[in-house]
C-alpha cells in the first residue's frame, strides 16, 4: 500500500488516539510516538501500530502518534483508518473474518 | 429458532466517533447498547468509526448486554460497507433506520444472509430492528414488523417522524400518539418486542417520568434513552408489578404442567396460551429478576 | 463532560450571523477577530451562548478562547482536533498554530509541535520534524568549514537592487544561500519569482537560490488575535520569526551572516531589521546590512518601485535601469501581461 497524502484518524480527546500518516519520499517508515502512557505502554503502542504497517504492506511512511490512553483495539482501528484515507484507497471488509 | 427472551427496557446509542463514550456505555444498566454509525457520526468520519465499531463489538462486546449495530441508511452511500463491517462484527442484531417497507427489510435480510454465509456466520442468527421513523414507516409497520424472521423489534423515532409530518414534536407527545400505537398493533400483531421514542430533555426528571408511564400503559416493552443518566428510571417503569408476577408465574406454570402431560393447547383462566404468551411471562419474569426482585420457582433461573 | 454544552459548528464567511457571533465571543476575551477565519467550532450553552471558540483559515488554527469557569473541560482538545479534522477535509493538511506562550500546552497536547518560542508568541506545527524534513529536502551538503551566507528575498519581481545585493553580499562569504519567501503576497507568483532569481544568479557559481517553505512567517499570515491592544504586533512577528530563522534554519545549516537591505522608508522593515540585529548575535550569527542600489533617476532600486510603475505604464525599454534582462524578458511576456492585469 502506498501513501500518496497526509491524512489523519482519530482525536486528541480522552481514551482516543490521533494517527497522522504521510509520505515520507522513499525514506522508509518514520514513527514518531507521543502518549500519556508512553513509558508503560509504549512498546506496545509501537508493536501494534508495525503489525498494521505489516498487514497493508506499507513500507515508506511518516507516522505521528498522540495517544491518550486509547486501548489498544482503538489504536488499531485508528491506524487502519489513516492508511487507507493516506492511500485513498477503502478498508476491505469482504478480507475481514 | 427458538426465540429467547432478551430484556429491551432500554437501549442505548453511544456514537462510534468517540471512544470515550464507548468506553464508558459498557458500566452503565441498559439493557441493549447500540454502537451508533448513523446520526451521531459525522459523513468524514464515517469510516473510521466503522472500524471502531468492527474492533469493539467483535473483540472486546460487554457481557451481559445485547449489543447492536445501528449502520446507516438504506439508500446512503455509506449502507453497504456498514452492513459488511457490522454483520462480521458479530453483533446480537442490526438497527436499521427509518425503513418504510417490507420489501427493503427483506432485500437487507438477503443481503445480510449473504454477507453471514462468506463469514461462516451462521445464517439467520444476525437480528434486526427496524427503526421507524417516517409517515410512510407508521403507515406500512404492520407489513414490516412480519416481513421477515430476523425482525424482532419496532423502534419508533420520534424526531424524524414528527418532521416527516410536519408537527411539533413535544414533552407530552399527542402528535405521535397515532404512531406509537400503529407500532404498538404492528408488534403484537407479529409476535415481536415495542420500543418507544427518546425523551430529549436530559434535564427534565419528571417529563421522563411521564413519558415512560405513557410508553409502560401503551403495551410498549422498552423505550430507547438518549443519555445514561435516563437508565435507571426508565428500568424501573419496566419492573413488572406484583400482579403481573403473578400471572405471569401461572402462565408458566400451566404450560410447564401442559408439557409434562403431553397436552396440546393449555389454558389458563378460561384463554388460550399460546407461544407468544409464554415469551411474555418469560420476559415479565426477566424483566423481574433483572430489577432484583426476588422469585421463587418457576422462572426465577429464566432469561 | 458535556450535558449541559453542545458542540457547534460555524462558517464565518458564508453566514454572517456566525460571524457576528464569534466576534462577539473573541471581543468579550479582549481578542480580536481576523477576516479570514474560514471554519471555526465551539460549544454553546443551554441558552445558546458561546463558551468556548476556536477557528481557522487557510493552515493556520487561531481564534482560541474559553470562558474561564469552564477551563480544564477539555473543550480545547475536543475543538483543535475538530478544526484539524475539518483543514484536512479542505486538503489542508500542514497546519500552524500561533499562540501566547502559556497556551502552548493545549497544542502540544493534540499533535503541535513547537517551533519557535518567545516571551511573547510561540508557533507551533502539526509536524514533529517538519522543519528537519524541509532542511533535508534542501539536500545541502554539510559545509562546517565555510563562510556561509544568508540572505531572505520576496523578489516580486527580481531587480537589480536584488542582484546588487546578492553580487554584494556573494563576494563577502564562500557560499550564498538565498531564501525566496513562498507566500505569495502580491502580483508575482512564487514559481516565477524563484525561477526569476534562479536564472538572474545562475552566472555566481557560490550562489544556491532555496525556497522558505511556511517557515518565514509575514506580518500578513501571522494572526494578531492573542495580542493585547497595546502589544506591537510587528515586534513581536518580526521577533518570533526572527527566532526561527536562527535557531531552526540559520544554526543547523551553519550560516554566519544574514545580509539585508538597508531600509530607509519603510517604518515596518526598518523595525525588522532593527530587531534582527538584537536577536541574530544571540546565536552568533552576524547581520550585515547593506546600502541599496540606486538607479540613474537617483531613486532606490526595490519590487514596490517597479511594481508601482508598471501600474502606470507598459513594459518597456525604460524597465532596464531597474530590472536585469530575465526579468526584463518575463515582464515583456505574454504571461506576465496577464498576470498583472
Amino acid at each position: 500500500m502506498q501513501i500518496i497524502k497526509p491524512a489523519i484518524a482519530g482525536t486528541t480527546e480522552s481514551s482516543d488516539v490521533q494517527i497522522m500518516v504521510s509520505p515520507n519520499n522513499g525514506n522508509g517508515i518514520e514513527i514518531n510516538l507521543n502518549s500519556i502512557v508512553k513509558a508503560q505502554f509504549g512498546d506496545s503502542i509501537l508493536e501494534t501500530v508495525k503489525e498494521v504497517l505489516e498487514a497493508f504492506d506499507v513500507k515508506d511512511a511518516i507516522i505521528q502518534i498522540q495517544d491518550k490512553g486509547a486501548f489498544d483495539w482503538v489504536i488499531r482501528a485508528r491506524m487502519q483508518a489513516a492508511l487507507c484515507r493516506g492511500s485513498e484507497t477503502p478498508f476491505d471488509w469482504k478480507q475481514v473474518e | 429458532m427458538e426465540r429467547k427472551v432478551t430484556l429491551k427496557r432500554t437501549s442505548l446509542y453511544v456514537s462510534c466517533a468517540n471512544p470515550a463514550n464507548m468506553n464508558q456505555a459498557v458500566f452503565y444498566n441498559e439493557d441493549c447498547l447500540v454502537y451508533d454509525l448513523e446520526d451521531s457520526v459525522p459523513p468524514a468520519e464515517k469510516d473510521a468509526a466503522r472500524l471502531l465499531a468492527y474492533h469493539t463489538v467483535r473483540y472486546h462486546r460487554p457481557e451481559g448486554k445485547y449489543v447492536l449495530i445501528r449502520v446507516n441508511g438504506i439508500y446512503s452511500e455509506f449502507f453497504e460497507d456498514d452492513l459488511e463491517a457490522a454483520v462480521r462484527a458479530r453483533p446480537d442484531a442490526l438497527r436499521i433506520p427509518k425503513v418504510e417497507s417490507a420489501a427493503e427489510v427483506r432485500m437487507v435480510s438477503e443481503k445480510i444472509g449473504k454477507i453471514e454465509t462468506a463469514a461462516g456466520i451462521e445464517v439467520g442468527s444476525t437480528e434486526l430492528w427496524c427503526n421507524i421513523e417516517s409517515y410512510l414507516g407508521v403507515l406500512r409497520a404492520e407489513e414490516i414488523a412480519k416481513a421477515d424472521p430476523r425482525v424482532v423489534a419496532l423502534a419508533l423515532g420520534a424526531e424524524d417522524f414528527t418532521a416527516s409530518m410536519k408537527a411539533t414534536r413535544t414533552k407530552k407527545g399527542i402528535e405521535i400518539l397515532y404512531a406509537r400505537n400503529a407500532i404498538l398493533l404492528a408488534c403484537r400483531n407479529a409476535g415481536i418486542d415495542a420500543l418507544d421514542a427518546v425523551f430529549s430533555d436530559i434535564n427534565d426528571e419528571e417529563g421522563l417520568r411521564e413519558d415512560t408511564m405513557l410508553a409502560k400503559n401503551l403495551g410498549f416493552d422498552g423505550k430507547t434513552v438518549v443519555h445514561p443518566c435516563q437508565i435507571d428510571i426508565v428500568n424501573s417503569y419496566f419492573t413488572p408489578s406484583e400482579k403481573e408476577i403473578r400471572y405471569a408465574l401461572r402462565v408458566l406454570a400451566v404450560v410447564e404442567e401442559g408439557r409434562k402431560m403431553n397436552k396440546g393447547a393449555v389454558t389458563l383462566d378460561g384463554s388460550m396460551i399460546d407461544k407468544p404468551m409464554e415469551l411474555r411471562a418469560r420476559t415479565t419474569l426477566a424483566q423481574a429478576a433483572a430489577a432484583g426482585i426476588k422469585i421463587g420457582g418457576l422462572g426465577s433461573d429464566n432469561k | 463532560m458535556n450535558e449541559n454544552f453542545s458542540f457547534c459548528e460555524y462558517y464565518p464567511q458564508l453566514i454572517s450571523t456566525d460571524r457576528e457571533l464569534i466576534k462577539a465571543f473573541l471581543a468579550s476575551h479582549e481578542l480580536g477577530y481576523e477576516n479570514d477565519i474560514e471554519y471555526a467550532c465551539g460549544f454553546e450553552d443551554l441558552h445558546g451562548n458561546l463558551v468556548a471558540c476556536g477557528c481557522c483559515g487557510k493552515n493556520i488554527l487561531k481564534g482560541f478562547a474559553v470562558d474561564s469557569a469552564l477551563r480544564g473541560n477539555n473543550f480545547m482538545s475536543r475543538m483543535i482536533s475538530q478544526l484539524v479534522s475539518n483543514r484536512f477535509q479542505n486538503g489542508i493538511t500542514h497546519l500552524f498554530v500561533f499562540t501566547k506562550p502559556e497556551n502552548m500546552e493545549f497544542f502540544e497536547a493534540s499533535g503541535f509541535y513547537p517551533l519557535a518560542v518567545t516571551t511573547m508568541a510561540a508557533m507551533l506545527e502539526n509536524k514533529a520534524s517538519g522543519i528537519e524534513h524541509y532542511l533535508k529536502s534542501l539536500k545541502i551538503e554539510a559545509r562546517n568549514n565555510k563562510n556561509i551566507g544568508a540572505i531572505v528575498m520576496n523578489c516580486n519581481p527580481f531587480t537589480l537592487g536584488h542582484r546588487y545585493l546578492i553580487e554584494y553580499a556573494a563576494g563577502k562569504c564562500d557560499e550564498l544561500y538565498i531564501f525566496v519567501v513562498e507566500e505569495d503576497r502580491s502580483v508575482f507568483p512564487f514559481d516565477v519569482r524563484f525561477s526569476l532569481v534562479q536564472k538572474g544568479v545562475s552566472d555566481l557559481p557560490n550562489v544556491k537560490v532555496y525556497p522558505s517553505g511556511p517557515y518565514i512567517i509575514s506580518n500578513q499570515t501571522f494572526p494578531t488575535y492573542f495580542l493585547k491592544k497595546n502589544e506591537d504586533a510587528v515586534s513581536i512577528q518580526a521577533e518570533l520569526d526572527l527566532t526561527l530563522f536562527a535557531e531552526r534554519i540559520a544554526n543547523p545549516l551553519n550560516i554566519h551572516t544574514r545580509f539585508v537591505g538597508e531600509e530607509p522608508i519603510c517604518a515596518v522593515t526598518k523595525c525588522y531589521n532593527q530587531i534582527m540585529k538584537r536577536i541574530m548575535p544571540k546565536y552568533g550569527i552576524h547581520v550585515e546590512e547593506i546600502p541599496r542600489k540606486t538607479g540613474s533617476d537617483g531613486c532606490v532600486i526595490s519590487a514596490s518601485l517597479v511594481r508601482s510603475k508598471l501600474a502606470q505604464l507598459s513594459p518597456g525599454e525604460w524597465l532596464r535601469q531597474y530590472v536585469p534582462e530575465v526579468t526584463y524578458a518575463y515582464l515583456c511576456s505574454e504571461d506576465a501581461h496577464r498576470i498583472m492585469k
